[in-house]
């Protein structure tokens, strides 16, 4: 009989899950109201905490470096930068974020989303927010700011495809969109193909070297009406170091 | 009697019918000439190729030096061949969205993308010319070259495995580094 009753309850906390996408953890569209909390993200067959790991360390500190290929016609990007942060401080970091909090944002897919930090009961007073009660943020309508010594990027992906993907893009769109907010080296190429007649591109190269430390989720807001995922992001100014920002600075 | 009347009615109809399909004459046919390609058995080696699960083309080019008719041969082969293997990948494309249905994350989408402009270069480059074959035409002194063109998949989806271990998936984008204090030092200098 208890079997029974797990079962059942088992199956409606999951058929409860199916409809969570109407419903989100407070922790995760507010996180700078729960300071010390990660979002990790599962994906291709990993678990949530092999994310948060990661980005618990990208937050504290990482280097931004590589280039982003741009065609203009064929509406393609070749992306090569990544997000370096120092092996060491994953190593001491792993194994040491509980898991406070978990959701499903896709049922069918097996996706996750998980609430870790350093405390194990460093997440207290967390709710479930109906995303019809949200107000629409203005900030959904910038890219990029600065206000009160901080710099805040706004990153945005549609949100039909994977839900963890979506909001993983969003996330870096707008780690991406102080960079290039703030300086970017682009260059512009006109490339002809010669294997064919008259058939030319513009290609758009950036190039990335930026350090960042502390970087912060401030909020993620779900635009269910027009399925696209917003997140605001933002760093501490004295905290973004470029060549790029000493070159521009000594014009 | 009416059985009779019915067998001639059959008869009858079966009699047009023969009328109409023997012996029909077109209408231009003094018009026309059929001309053999003169670069048949190219297209049928390169037919061979393609059987053997390769991607191959003939080209043709024509000029008043042999040379130059074999340059143009050989860029309309490259030029073929990058198409063919455009819409190859295409093909593999679309076959993986069905597959795998809306799972198709955003970065592998972007690589099967960029595989088309940036591997058919590579492609275009390890490219085997098998044969090539001449014609000259006596009156007008044109040369016409043909050349076949192919790869072979080998050379292929290793282009491909490669342009796609290029690519950073949208989670591995954020990666340790055993060499960060270099990194740091290199900050220094924006053209390292």
């Amino acid at each position: 009989m208890k079997q029974r009753l797990y079962f059942f309850a088992i199956v409606l906390t999951q058929l409860t899950a199916v409809f969570a996408l109407n419903r989100y953890p407070d922790w995760f569209l507010h996180p700078l109201t729960y300071p010390g909390i990660v979002a990790g993200f599962s994906y291709d067959g990993e678990a949530p905490v092999t994310d948060a790991e990661r980005m618990y360390c990208v937050y504290q500190e990482c280097i931004v470096k590589g280039s982003l290929q741009q065609f203009r016609e064929y509406e393609q990007r070749d992306s090569d930068y990544y997000y370096n942060f120092d092996a060491d401080s994953l190593r001491a970091i792993h194994g040491k974020l509980y898991e406070l909090d978990s959701f499903y944002s896709s049922i069918l897919q097996g996706d996750m989303i998980s609430a870790f930090g350093l405390d194990s009961t460093g997440l207290q007073n967390s709710f479930v927010v109906e995303i019809d009660s949200l107000q629409r943020p203005d900030w959904i309508d910038e890219t990029f700011y600065s206000a009160a010594g901080y710099y805040y990027g706004v990153g945005m992906y549609t949100s039909r495809s994977n839900v963890n993907d979506a909001w993983k893009t969003a996330e870096e769109k707008a780690f991406f969109s102080i960079m290039s907010g703030l300086a970017l080296d682009i260059r512009s190429v006109l490339i002809t193909d010669t294997a064919r007649d008259s058939d030319y591109d513009r290609v758009s190269s950036i190039r990335l070297k930026y350090k960042l430390k502390g970087l912060e989720i401030v909020e993620r807001y779900p635009d269910t009406t027009n399925d696209i995922f917003y997140v605001l992001v933002r760093i501490e100014k004295q905290n973004v170091f470029s060549p790029l920002l000493k070159q521009s600075s000594g014009r | 009697m009416k059985k009779i009347t019915l067998l001639m009615s059959v008869a009858a109809i079966g009699l047009l019918t023969l009328v109409g399909c023997g012996g029909h004459t077109p209408a231009v046919a003094d018009d026309l000439t059929e001309i053999a390609d003169p670069f048949q058995e190219l297209q049928d080696m390169a037919n061979g190729f393609i059987k053997d699960g390769n991607i191959a083309v003939v080209g043709v080019g024509t000029s008043t030096r042999q040379d130059i008719a074999r340059d143009k041969a050989r860029a309309s082969a490259q030029a073929k061949l990058a198409e063919s293997f455009e819409t190859k990948v295409e093909v593999l494309k679309k076959k993986f969205t069905e597959e795998l249905g809306s799972d198709m994350t955003n970065e592998l989408n972007e690589t099967f993308t960029n595989v088309i402009k940036t591997t058919s270069k590579t492609v275009l480059y390890g490219a085997i010319e098998n044969k090539a074959k001449y014609f000259k035409d006596n009156k007008t002194g044109m040369i016409s070259a043909g050349v076949v063109l192919y790869v072979s998949p080998d050379v292929m989806n290793q282009s491909l495995l490669d342009q796609m271990k290029n690519k950073p998936k949208l989670y591995e984008r954020f990666r340790a580094s055993e060499a960060y204090k270099e990194l740091e030092k290199e900050m220094e200098n924006y053209d390292q």
